[in-house]
């Protein structure tokens, strides 16, 4: 009888976990399927509730953490050769506090390009860690980089 | 009147285990993962000057990962032992826990293997690889029936995970079991196999479960 019991709770604990996996699996899927489906920068913005200025304008998106070493040195590289991106759209996001996100951004004279994002919003839309690099032409992702990037290649995909 | 060492055989098991470990670790970081394999995958993407600091920084802090090789060991044996256990319960067999922890100790000479074909495969027929050809490099798993590109990135862990060794592995388990309940090996076989494949499971899903929501 005691066995019984365990071997059935057993089997629930697993079937739960196996739930849950697929579950997030599911929701991975559809985050996926977003990002697939559409590729659309202003898709995107609008589910951040974000007001997007000029969808046809070539842009870069960079998803970053002021703590993040590796954010660090992409943000200062785009801080450095700014002038390499006049007529391109740069975004910055994080899921960080805007005061921590903006004063690292001084730091870098990037605040202009902060995008105020709900923290919970961005992070059930852009999975995984940071940086992540979004580049898009014509309002169509063309480019996604997960970790740091060099800017040569950010540009050679603006161009 | 000496003083009477009494060597514990199981102790130099761990030993030569461990040993055995750090040193095919070793191999690889040095030859097979090179610096040039790890310049070649992260330069398209990455600055060289920040990749040769990543180098160093790698060199600096290596040691660390060949000092937690024993704890790592003692948390595996541990928790397997505690899970062989568990089920021993619920099987009504009677194995104490030091018998359980020897077998796991034992068995995981197994899992020395295929890092060597790693080693060989890399060193000897397939000299030019990339990181890539070695992160998707998983003799006798599920992993190797399917095209790498074609993978998504949270299945790896999961295909990667089922392989032949596991079947070892187990057999070997069996053995031990054998051994310590006097049972035949059939008998033995149908309790650890289920056992075992069950801890497995759990951890499979709890690594996948974590890959889908950190690397995304």
């Amino acid at each position: 009888m005691k066995r019984s019991y365990v071997v059935i709770s057993g089997c629930l604990i697993l079937s739960i976990s196996i739930l849950l996996l697929l579950f997030n699996i599911n929701s991975l899927n559809k985050r996926k399927d977003f990002k697939n489906d559409s590729q659309s920068l202003v898709e995107l913005l609008n589910t951040l509730s974000v007001n997007r200025i000029d969808p046809k304008k070539k842009t870069i998106l960079v998803y970053f953490n002021s703590d993040c070493s590796f954010c660090q040195w992409e943000i200062k590289e785009i801080s450095k050769n700014i002038h390499l991106f006049e007529g391109f759209e740069i975004l910055l996001l994080s899921f960080e506090q805007k005061e921590s996100a903006l004063s690292f951004l001084a730091k870098h004279s990037l605040s202009e390009y902060y995008i105020d994002v709900n923290p919970d919003k961005i992070t059930s839309t852009i999975i995984g860690g940071v940086p992540q690099t979004f580049i898009y032409k014509n309002d169509i992702l063309i480019k996604h980089f997960k970790g740091e990037v060099k800017i040569e290649l950010i540009l050679e995909f603006l161009e | 009147m000496g003083l009477a060492l009494k060597v514990n055989k199981y102790g130099v098991y761990s030993i030569v285990l461990i040993f055995t470990s750090v040193l095919i670790n070793y191999v690889i970081s040095k030859k097979v993962l090179s610096e040039v394999v790890i310049i070649e995958h992260l330069y398209p993407q990455m600055d060289y000057d920040r990749i040769l600091g990543m180098i160093d920084l790698k060199k600096k802090w290596e040691w660390i990962n060949y000092l937690v090789i024993p704890f790592v060991y003692l948390l595996k044996f541990t928790v397997v032992s505690l899970w062989i256990i568990c089920g021993s319960i619920l099987y009504n067999k009677n194995i104490n826990f030091k018998s359980v922890f020897r077998i796991v100790i034992l068995a995981e000479f197994v899992w020395l293997i295929p890092p060597v074909i790693l080693i060989l495969w890399f060193g000897i027929f397939e000299t030019n690889y990339s990181y890539t050809d070695i992160q998707y490099f998983a003799p006798l798993s599920l992993l190797s029936l399917f095209e790498p590109a074609s993978v998504e990135s949270w299945l790896v862990y999961p295909l990667k995970s089922f392989n032949l060794f596991e079947v070892f592995y187990v057999l070997i388990l069996g053995v031990g079991i054998k051994k310590i309940t006097s049972k035949n090996y059939m008998s033995s076989l149908s309790f650890i196999a289920p056992v075992y494949s069950s801890a497995l499971i759990v951890w499979v899903i709890f690594v996948t479960f974590l890959t889908i929501n950190v690397i995304g």
